[in-house]
């Protein structure tokens, strides 16, 4: 896939994520479709592309909000590590870890995220256990309904781009 | 001469029996001949008048089909357009819902009008993230909006303005973690600070604390409002925030807090006021509310 059409894969996504996640929400929750291209690309392609990914998609989240400037993208690039090691450790190929993946991701990102809220706001942004668990559960549950949708396009996608596969060929 | 007597003499006959019929019409034993005799003949007759409308139909048939072809089409088409009319004004007859009940906000707030314009916005996109609460609207610098303008709707208080591109702006809903608003109790008008958790709640801190034989500061079912007051009073005093629907009390605190349900839903919002031109007046903004203590980490959202 070259550069443009990964760009304008990211801005759909990106776009997708302002426009049309929160319809598809969960009281505040909503599905984290960017989270969930970066963990699924870091799954079927390595980390180092789903770093890259996780950077521009999270660059782009960054202008659409007006935090300040990494309170998406550095989120995205842990989990983008994390599921990448993740692909290095287990299987790459098995179903189970893409939801193990999600998983842990969201919870990474969900924490991530509240702990730079808090630097930002200058004190803690959770009041209460009640807090971190009515949001996280919902975004987890949203998450793990949205990834089959997303994983196998993406996966489709990325063995078209692979090109041939190597072979021994026949006798 | 003989063959015209026999005509006479046939005619005679005829009229005879003719008369004799007619005579004998009321009795019972030529009623039951003539309903048998019916009986018979209507399934065939009704079988002949079939057949032959069949028949009829058959032949008019090409032409017929062809007229009802056309008479579908023609009635689906305008089933079509009603359809289209139909769902349109059930739009506009929402949208003029939402405008009214704008309106009326902006005539129950004269202050503000005359304070300024109020722009309707139409809100189109929100935040990427679950954590953080805000929505974009479709005014910008273009239509006078300047960053910390408050944004409230029909129902309540939505949030500020936080950030302003040439013909849109961010707003951070109230209900963002990082946002602080001054709000008032109406009842006992005991003051706090509103401020926002990752999940959507609305939590009111620095309640005051219960003075024995007094009324309680706060209690579920009292209504919150802006009260004007805060480090820097973005926001326009009286505006409803929402409704006490948790006391969390500790005797191991000065203060108390609350749960607030706001007014406003945020899911679902459409239309906004934006409140331009709001400065608050001399005096605002330099008090503190009453139950906050020196150096809270309440910061101003």
């Amino acid at each position: 896939m070259n550069v443009y059409t990964t760009l304008l894969l990211l801005a759909l996504v990106a776009l997708l994520q302002a426009t049309v996640a929160p319809l598809a929400g969960l009281g505040a929750a909503q599905p984290e479709l960017a989270l969930l291209v970066v963990v699924i690309w870091a799954l079927v392609r390595g980390p180092r592309q789903a770093l890259v990914w996780a950077l521009v998609l999270g660059l782009m989240l960054d202008q659409l909000s007006a935090r300040p400037i990494g309170m998406y993208s550095l989120p995205l690039m842990a989990v983008a590590l994390l599921a990448g090691t993740g692909r290095s450790v287990a299987f790459g190929t098995h179903l189970v870890l893409p939801v193990v993946m999600t998983v842990l991701a969201t919870l990474l990102y969900g924490l991530l995220q509240l702990a730079m809220l808090g630097l930002v706001r200058g004190g803690t942004v959770l009041w209460g256990v009640s807090d971190l668990v009515g949001v996280l559960l919902p975004i987890l549950a949203l998450n793990l309904l949205w990834l089959p949708v997303l994983y196998f396009p993406l996966r489709a996608l990325a063995r078209r781009d692979a090109g041939p596969r190597m072979d021994w060929g026949r006798p | 001469m003989a063959r015209n007597s026999l005509g006479s003499r046939w005619m005679l006959a005829g009229l005879l029996v003719g008369a004799s019929l007619g005579f004998m019409r009321g009795w019972p034993g030529v009623a039951f001949v003539g309903d048998g005799v019916a009986q018979v003949l209507a399934p065939l007759s009704a079988g002949a008048r079939a057949v032959k409308e069949r028949g009829r139909g058959l032949l008019a048939a090409p032409g017929d089909a062809a007229q009802l072809r056309d008479r579908i089409d023609s009635l689906e088409r305008e089933n079509a357009e009603l359809k289209i009319a139909n769902a349109k004004l059930g739009d506009v007859t929402r949208e003029n819902e939402r405008l009214r009940d704008l309106l009326e906000f902006k005539r129950g707030r004269v202050d503000l009008d005359l304070m300024g314009a109020s722009v309707e916005a139409t809100t189109f996109a929100r935040e990427p993230g679950s954590l953080l609460h805000g929505i974009w609207v479709d005014v910008g610098r273009e239509q006078g909006v300047a960053v910390d303008d408050p944004v409230a709707s029909n129902r309540g208080l939505v949030g500020r303005v936080t950030r302003v591109l040439e013909r849109s702006s961010q707003v951070r809903l109230i209900s963002d973690a990082e946002s602080s608003v001054g709000v008032r109790i109406e009842r006992s008008q005991a003051t706090g600070m509103l401020v926002g958790t990752p999940a959507g709640r609305l939590l009111m801190r620095y309640i005051p604390q219960n003075v024995t034989d007094q009324e309680p500061q706060a209690q579920v079912g009292d209504l919150v409002y802006t009260s004007g007051l805060s480090g820097a009073a973005h926001f326009p005093p009286m505006v409803p925030v929402g409704q006490i629907v948790e006391v969390l009390q500790s005797d191991e605190r000065p203060t108390q807090d609350a749960v607030v349900r706001p007014f406003v839903s945020f899911a679902d919002l459409q239309l906004v006021l934006v409140i331009t031109d709001w400065r608050p007046e001399a005096g605002f903004g330099a008090a503190e509310p009453s139950g906050v203590p020196v150096g809270g980490d309440a910061n101003e959202g």
